[in-house]
């Protein structure tokens, strides 16, 4: 029984650390908060090293409100840039993705609704179809803000109302 | 110390998810969600009206893109003149129509039209919209906070009144004489008169030879 112990620490161990190698932290260096580093690779996974010092990794997402202001139905709106949204990264490290989606369009009357993939937002020379569902796309945000584009494009013969879609923006680091 | 086989296979098992756990928190993640609005509006509609052939006709259109609204209730008014008992009578008429194709509407109009009004209430899906062709005849009264101004256009004749003209009737419309009929044997009281009140006088004159006297 000792030996079935020993052998199953032993394996706990080695998958332990494989863990934490495949999350391309630092094993040989398990610093903390303040801990004096030149580069990230000094710090422990989940640190960055800011002004030689490991701090724990941040990156506060924002992101500012849309106003599609009026439209008539049968024509799309912000296709020339003009509609976007700010992203700001306020934490100190580059995002690692940067995941959208949304909800569908609902009037003030619920009966009237549109499809969240009337919605397209725009980054790095693409438009993308807003999704009902997780999207993640690896596109890094740096620390700062960042304008991402959204246009509207309302089917003809869509009913007179004002609509509301949440629009979720989601970042990891 | 006993441990049995299945603790000691589960616990380190459990150890690791633990541990995997951690890790992945460090990794953090951040979200934030907005609120995109947007107002759909009315696309504008326009719609016209014309007349040739006995037909009233017109298009009614989308102004955002240009095509024909199809399957929409338009309201046809119509003012015309029509004889009733010998005096010319101003009446209205309307129509409850839906565009066809690509928009377009059509009525047929037999009677002496002046004026004619093709209207679109609107829908849920475009604005309403309006067109007129010819002159209402209406007299609008324009009230001030002193005085009732009352806007006539400049006329020959009092509205309604009746007058033989070298024996043609004729009413006052919109402020011109307007012929009625033609009246053999004159007319009086906004009537023709009948053959039995005409009275002819021919005078002959015939001048005799004096008698020759032998």
């Amino acid at each position: 029984m000792k030996k079935l112990i020993g052998i199953a620490t032993l394996a706990l161990a080695l998958l332990a650390t494989a863990v934490f190698a495949a999350d391309g932290g630092s094993p040989s260096i398990a610093a903390n908060a303040n801990v004096y580093c030149n580069v990230d690779a000094d710090c422990a996974t989940g640190y960055t090293c800011q002004n030689y010092a490991c701090v724990l990794k941040t990156c506060g997402i924002t992101a500012s409100a849309l106003d599609f202001s009026y439209i008539v139905p049968g024509t799309t709106k912000g296709s020339d840039g003009s509609i976007y949204s700010t992203v700001a990264n306020g934490g100190n490290t580059p995002t690692t993705s940067l995941d959208i989606w949304g909800t569908a369009w609902v009037g003030l009357n619920p009966a009237n609704t549109m499809p969240v993939g009337q919605t397209s937002w725009y980054y790095a020379g693409n438009w993308y179809q807003l999704s009902g569902s997780w999207q993640g796309t690896g596109f890094s945000v740096s620390p700062g803000s960042t304008n991402i584009a959204f246009e509207l494009a309302v089917p003809a013969g869509q009913a007179t109302d004002t609509y509301a879609q949440t629009i979720t923006f989601m970042a990891g680091c | 110390m006993k441990i049995s086989k299945r603790v000691a296979l589960v616990l380190p098992i459990l150890f690791l998810l633990v541990l995997v756990s951690i890790s992945y928190a460090v990794e953090t993640t951040s979200s934030n969600s907005i609120v995109a609005t947007v107002t759909v509006l009315k696309p504008s509609s326009s719609i016209d009206i014309d007349f040739f052939l006995g037909f009233f006709y017109g298009q009614l259109k989308n102004n955002a893109n240009g095509k024909g609204l199809i399957n929409k209730p338009v309201k046809l008014t119509v003012q015309y003149s029509e004889y009733s008992h010998g005096n010319l009578q101003l009446k209205t008429a309307t129509y409850d129509l839906e565009t066809g194709y690509n928009g377009y509407w059509y009525k047929w109009f037999g009677f002496n039209w002046k004026y004619a009004k093709i209207e679109f209430a609107g829908d849920a899906t475009a604005g309403p919209a309006s067109a007129a062709i010819g002159t209402l005849v209406t007299t609008t009264t324009t009230t001030t906070t002193t005085s009732t101004t009352t806007t006539t256009k400049p006329c020959e004749c009092k509205e309604d009144a009746y007058r033989c003209n070298l024996n043609k009737l004729e009413i006052c419309d919109d402020g011109k004489w307007i012929f009625v009929k033609s009246c053999l044997f004159g007319c009086s009281n906004k009537e023709c008169n009948p053959p039995s009140t005409t009275s002819t006088t021919t005078s002959t004159t015939t001048t005799l030879p004096p008698k020759r006297t032998h």
